[in-house]
């Protein structure tokens, strides 16, 4: 392995960490997709996706980052961009340790408001201390909040650099909803062209129809895949352990539209295949029984992934799907570019949590009502994130929603999912226990 | 009662005895954001009023559907619902400004259902596309009031809509340039009555009282040697908040937030169409934090807060931030960065929506004003 570049504090941290898992964790020549974050596939595909910006910067190719409601395949439709999902970095440093907690408090220090989403703070932070890249160019869309779209302004506002912005429409694309507007996907459609224009013209990239296609194949490809796994978790008892869909969320952020990411997704999915054939439960590997299915309703606590385990030792509790594994983007029309051009467009409207979060609360309530359903499960938890006022606005909305249509119970708490100060793990512990034993 | 008494009259009460007499005959719709094209209503001949929890002083029902973690106007506008405080109103109109007020609007349409909702879904950018898609959302308006409530809106109702409200513009304007002088006619806090009162009296009784007025402050010998302050922030409908930080020795000469300058600085325009005037107005008037484009964006913002700086002789700006507003948090950060290097002295003052720490808002405010003496 190629020495790494040691530029960028923030950035090298979470590197040499996932160097040092794979080293302890990825000697296992049966390797298995249900290893959680600590899976080696899934170390190499993030780790040499993080690596690439020092690839990136010794060959001038631009760094354009972007927000997580926007899929990288956008900025894949040239073969000479490097998307960097600013959250990837940040939450990556949530979960590896506490070292992203200094980049709060100094953004918080220097004017950021406390309430504000540490999904951006700890970049913010690490932006003023100067340890963390600057980009060539910053794209942000309007979803999935007010939070994302201030403190890209900020960002936009620090750095000085060419800056696109995607206005998502509040109306659903489908027409089967109540909320459906024809106008959505043209209107979505010419921004994302727009983007095309605006990149051609800030870093000299040439838009070539061939390399669009075939990376939409990739694209496909992986999501197809992604579908698939959707549909095998399905099965009773869950085919592999919570948050794994987690897992192929990461690599779509990350990848999507490349070799790395189909071939990944492919992987998990052919696991989950032969263990739902087989009727495998990891669960029952560890002398457990599948006794709660649980809709993980929101964003996982990125501090505390193993939380999860603990769920699963303790109830056997298994979080069959979660708000950002749960990807429903449909493969793409590849016969016109405009028609890719309309599924990148409904790709980023559907995209994880932007979909629930960018138009009326049947969105987000639709979500939950159709996973719990799908999945059979027992019960719902939203371990509300501090600074997503808009999904606490209609938590208890929710709860009484999903009650009222399925009978399943929803519970409800305060967490900073990439804090662990507010709320600790021994809190949110104390509150779990009480919910399972009240439903055994 | 002097016109003045009369309009803090309409300010601090919802509803006002205006809106009382107008219900007799005439329907009354709500809404409550700087983007909304009032005149679309007002040329149906439904009385367009903002929206704000004036005089509530609760929010134990809205904090059963929403959390601590929401924006205090939002809570307690909710609980105004909840309670049938505004069952008053023939309709409201919904919006995605922000997430606070947009995720209120999900829990009183599904949890108190008005008599008429309409949703204008507003972009976030201000090019052509966008220009169309508001122009397009601002007709869906437009049909859905004819449709419901069985009237017929015609270019010639607009029309006049808009010359009607834009001499509320030019009454407005007229009353901000008395400020500009060194002695300015009337204290910041009078202001924000008018102010509220504007957006709570049918335009044409506004119109005559905001003339009497402007005769009337012809013989102020006015407010000087005192300390010039600026509020930059969301919005302050309470004429009690300015009226704290004046009462300790400053005078508040402009101001640049929804019921302030923010509504009424660009004037609709009467020589082209009027729903295309409309839109170009609403979408590229002096723009809101939610605005992520060139054209609308911070620099922009930027630009307008310190051109007012300096039109009024600001010698120090008042930032207002509710809790837990997002979107004024990052502006905030943002202004006082480049105020601070520009010169001008600058306080945060974080509120809830009622008038709350007063003793701390006055230790800070005071302290304040004195760097600025």
């Amino acid at each position: 392995m190629a020495e790494t570049p040691k530029k960028y504090p923030m950035w090298d941290t979470i590197i040499n960490y996932l160097d040092a898992a794979e080293k302890m964790f990825g000697g296992d020549k049966q390797e298995k997709a249900g290893k959680g974050i600590f899976q080696k596939s899934f170390l190499t595909i993030f780790s040499s996706f993080l690596r690439k910006l020092y690839e990136a910067e010794a060959q001038g190719i631009p760094k354009i980052m972007f927000n997580f409601c926007i899929p990288p395949e956008l900025f894949r439709v040239f073969d000479r961009t490097y998307p960097i999902c600013e959250e990837v970095g940040s939450v990556g440093l949530t979960v590896i340790g506490t070292q992203h907690i200094k980049y709060i408090e100094l953004a918080e220090e220097n004017g950021i408001a406390p309430e504000q989403c540490n999904a951006q703070k700890i970049w913010i932070g690490a932006m003023m201390a100067n340890e963390i890249f600057k980009p060539d160019g910053i794209v942000y869309a309007s979803q999935p909040c007010d939070s994302t779209n201030i403190l890209y302004q900020v960002m936009q506002n620090w750095y000085k650099v060419p800056t696109y912005t995607l206005d998502v429409p509040y109306w659903a694309h489908d027409p089967d909803s109540e909320f459906y507007d024809e106008r959505t996907v043209p209107y979505f459609v010419n921004q994302l062209k727009g983007f095309i224009v605006w990149a051609e013209k800030n870093f000299g990239l040439k838009f070539d129809s061939e390399h669009f296609r075939h990376m939409m194949e990739l694209s496909n490809q992986a999501r197809e895949a992604v579908l698939e796994l959707n549909e095998l978790m399905r099965a009773i008892p869950a085919p592999l352990p919570s948050l794994t869909s987690f897992n192929t969320y990461v690599a779509l952020l990350t990848s999507a539209g490349t070799q790395a990411a189909a071939d990944y997704c492919k992987f998990v999915r052919d696991e989950a295949a032969n263990n739902a054939k087989q009727k495998i439960s990891p669960l029952q590997e560890r002398g457990k029984e599948e006794k709660f299915r649980v809709i993980w309703i929101y964003l996982p606590i990125f501090w505390d992934f193993m939380l999860f385990d603990w769920m699963e030792r303790k109830f056997g509790a298994v979080s069959v799907m979660d708000l950002l594994g749960y990807n429903l983007a449909q493969p793409v029309d590849l016969s016109s570019k405009n028609k890719m051009f309309e599924g990148l467009a409904r790709t980023t409207l559907d995209i994880p949590m932007g979909v629930q979060s960018r138009g009326p609360a049947e969105y987000y309530l639709d979500y939950l009502i159709n996973v719990v359903k799908t999945y059979k499960a027992d019960c719902a938890i939203y371990g509300g994130h501090l600074g997503c006022k808009h999904s606490w606005a209609i938590a208890n909305l929710l709860k009484e929603e999903l009650y009222e249509v399925t009978g399943v119970p929803t519970l409800i708490f305060e967490v900073d999912a990439m804090d662990n100060r507010p709320v600790t793990s021994r809190m949110i512990k104390a509150k779990l226990k009480t919910f399972f034993t009240e439903m055994l | 009662m002097s016109s003045l008494e009369k309009m803090f009259e309409a300010a601090e009460n919802l509803p006002n005895s205006w809106i009382t007499e107008w219900k007799k005959t005439g329907k009354v719709m709500g809404y409550l954001c700087s983007y909304i094209p009032e005149e679309i209503i007002y040329a149906a001949k439904i009385l367009p009023i903002r929206v704000t929890p004036v005089g509530h002083t609760d929010s134990t029902l809205a904090d059963a559907c929403m959390s601590r973690l929401n924006c205090p106007f939002a809570r307690y506008l909710l609980d105004m619902v909840l309670n049938g405080k505004l069952d008053f109103l023939d309709g409201i109109i919904g919006y995605n400004s922000c997430d606070h007020v947009r995720r209120m609007f999900d829990n009183w349409r599904l949890r108190h259902e008005p008599q008429f909702y309409h949703f204008l879904s507003i972009p976030h950018r201000s090019d052509e596309l966008a220009m169309k898609w508001f122009q397009e959302e601002s007709i869906n308006l437009l049909k859905h009031i004819e449709s419901h409530f069985k009237v017929t809106i015609s270019d010639t109702d607009l029309t006049n809509a808009i010359k009607l409200f834009n001499k509320t513009r030019d009454l407005l304007t007229t009353l901000y340039e008395l400020r500009k002088g060194k002695a300015p006619p009337i204290k910041g806090y009078e202001v924000a009555a008018i102010m509220s009162a504007c957006m709570h009296i049918p335009k044409e009784e506004f119109n005559t009282l905001l003339s009497q007025l402007l005769e009337e402050l012809k013989e102020s010998a006015g407010f000087s040697d005192l300390p010039r302050v600026m509020i930059v922030g969301s919005l302050v409908d309470n004429p009690e908040y300015v009226k704290i930080i004046e009462d300790l020795g400053s005078l508040v000469v402009t101001d640049s937030h929804c019921f302030g300058s923010k509504y009424f600085w660009n004037k609709v325009k009467e020589d082209k169409s009027p729903i295309d005037a409309l839109t170009e107005r609403y979408l590229l008037q002096s723009p809101c934090p939610r605005m992520i484009d060139d054209r609308t964006g911070h620099e922009t913002r930027l630009d307008h807060v310190k051109s007012l700086i300096k039109e009024y002789y600001v010698d120090g700006v008042v930032f207002e931030r509710m809790a837990m507003c997002d979107l004024w948090s990052g502006e905030i950060y943002m202004l006082q960065k480049e105020l601070k290097e520009l010169g001008v002295p600058t306080l945060i003052l974080e509120r809830d929506y009622i008038i709350s720490g007063v003793g701390q808002m006055k230790t800070r405010s005071q302290a304040f004003i004195e760097v600025l003496k």
